[in-house]
């Protein structure tokens, strides 16, 4: 009789619910540790940019220029800067003699308009450049004709070189600057590794030391939706705020609300179409190739009339981004890194004086320990937290 | 049967352990008035002084804002202290327009900039407005009336 006895309803309850406990307490852990592999590859990534640098370094003697290289612009390829020149140096020297060489001017301006195969080149996915984390990496666009030009033209790319801590693009540096530079737009780029093409130099320039200047970090790409009703954060950029090296950093970080969505969704003109934020590897405007160093990693970021912006960090990781230093290390930095004082005002002198050395008033200049380790020629001994 | 779920309790409470409000900051809120009328997406920017780390925070539709410190949002507020306050909230002409469009419509040219909040309340120089203290045990309640004239 005791064979037949079975299990009492008590005890089937007890073991499926430990059964319930120790699955709810393993999945999570899978999927962490999923998502660990993920961030591993991402900041591979970034070690191989890094390596870039240093090997490009090697060969010209210069760090490559954010926009304008001269590289680039020996090959009559507008606009395009570091991204397109790195490209050798990660192994895609194929893609690079498609895209660098010299080309017929096309009809929309830009060289290589005209020929198919460059079109092609310029929407190739390289799998360096694009971190699994950020599932917008999915949205990449299958090649097809496209009536731009290879600046325009769709590549994503999740990391994007360091500008330092002051609002400013590449637009400000646009051909026109070539022939009339308003010195007061010019100076801000000289605190960044990545310069205009006027601007490039090389190691001797990093006197802040190599192991504590950033060199690229990650940038979440753009879903592609524009639009005024808000969203995430992450994924776009805002107009709407004065984004400018002597304006209050604050007022772009208070558009940052819960749960990565913008606070106030009709404050800010949400401005992005496909060639935004990640979307324009050969591109060079300050949101699509690069970020800055001044807001904390995941905040929002915000552009004034595109010749200005504020680009922050961002990932999908848990609570920081990776970031890649000139040395060729790559470190995660968190979200609460030390970002000081937001609120403070720079005001540079009139338009032809020289810069402003010390830069600030009270003898520094400076907005925390992630604004001292984009800088390269701060004065800072700011090392890694 | 007991003392298990008592230790189960408590790994489920140790599970939720983690540092909350790493900066120590602590509530602050209020009304931001224009003319008297409350504006939607004024940007309430808290300045310490002589502190290391602002806050800020943005004005609803009824004019009310919280103050956030830093990047993180977790525990909101600002760290007690003195701070000098300003205000911003400006339209920019073409901030609708992508950049290839934009560079079309304005090329050199610099957009006009509309201050709906008037430019003197951006600094801390020119506002006019009397600095704060937060303090813990205090309310933090801090409402301000603006003027366009």
């Amino acid at each position: 009789m005791r064979l037949n006895r079975g299990f009492t309803l008590v005890e089937l309850l007890v073991v499926i619910a430990i059964i319930g406990v120790l699955i709810a307490l393993l999945l999570p852990a899978v999927q962490a540790a999923r998502e660990a592999a993920r961030r591993m590859q991402c900041s591979n990534n970034l070690k191989q940019i890094g390596l870039a640098i240093h090997n490009f370094h090697d060969v010209h003697n210069r760090f490559p220029a954010s926009s304008y290289d001269p590289i680039c612009q020996a090959a009559g390829l507008t606009r395009a800067g570091a991204n397109v020149v790195l490209t050798p140096f990660i192994e895609q020297s194929a893609l690079y003699s498609e895209l660098i060489q010299p080309y017929v001017a096309g009809a929309a301006g830009d060289a290589g308009a005209s020929q198919p195969s460059i079109r092609f080149a310029a929407q190739v996915k390289i799998a360096a450049f694009l971190c699994p984390s950020d599932n917008n990496v999915s949205l990449f666009p299958q090649p097809q004709p496209f009536t731009g030009t290879i600046t325009t033209g769709q590549c994503f790319i999740s990391y994007r070189g360091s500008r330092a801590d002051l609002a400013c693009s590449d637009f400000s540096n646009d051909t026109n600057m070539a022939t009339s530079v308003k010195p007061n737009e010019a100076l801000p780029v000289s605190r960044s590794w990545l310069r205009a093409a006027r601007y490039s130099g090389g190691f001797e320039l990093v006197t802040d030391g190599t192991s504590n200047s950033v060199a690229y970090s990650e940038g979440i790409i753009s879903d592609g939706y524009g639009g005024n009703t808000g969203g995430n954060y992450k994924m776009k950029i805002a107009s709407g705020v004065l984004a400018h090296y002597n304006r209050v950093p604050q007022t772009c970080l208070n558009l940052k609300g819960s749960g990565n969505m913008f606070k106030s969704p009709t404050q800010a003109t949400l401005t992005d179409l496909t060639h935004n934020l990640g979307r324009r590897a050969w591109d060079y405007n300050g949101h699509q190739t690069q970020f800055h160093t001044l807001l904390p990693p995941n905040s929002p970021s915000c552009h004034w009339a595109w010749r200005y912006v504020w680009v922050s960090a961002s990932s999908n990781h848990t609570g920081g981004v990776n970031t890649s230093f000139l040395d060729g290390s790559v470190h995660f930095i968190s979200d609460t890194i030390h970002t000081a004082n937001l609120h403070r005002l720079v005001t540079w002198q009139s338009n032809d004086a020289p810069p402003p050395s010390p830069y600030d008033s009270d003898g520094t200049f400076s907005y925390g320990v992630w604004s001292e380790l984009g800088s390269i020629n701060g004065g800072e001994a700011t090392a890694l937290p | 049967m007991k003392h298990i779920i008592i230790l189960l309790l408590l790994c489920f409470a140790a599970i939720g352990c983690n540092n909350p409000n790493p900066f120590g900051t602590i509530k602050v809120s209020g009304t931001v008035l224009l003319d008297g009328n409350p504006v939607q997406g004024i940007s309430v920017n808290f300045n310490p002084v002589g502190g290391d780390i602002s806050a800020g925070g943005l004005t609803d539709d009824t004019g009310k804002y919280t103050l956030t410190t830093g990047g993180a949002t977790v525990g909101g507020g600002a760290i007690p202290g003195e701070y000098n306050v300003t205000f911003s909230k400006v339209e920019i002409e073409g901030a609708e327009l992508d950049m290839d469009e934009y560079l079309k419509k304005f090329g050199d040219r610099q957009p006009k900039i509309t201050y709906v909040v008037p430019q003197k309340y951006e600094d801390v120089k020119t506002s006019g407005i009397a600095s704060v203290k937060v303090e813990k045990g205090e309310k933090n309640i801090f409402n301000f009336e603006l003027t366009t004239k």
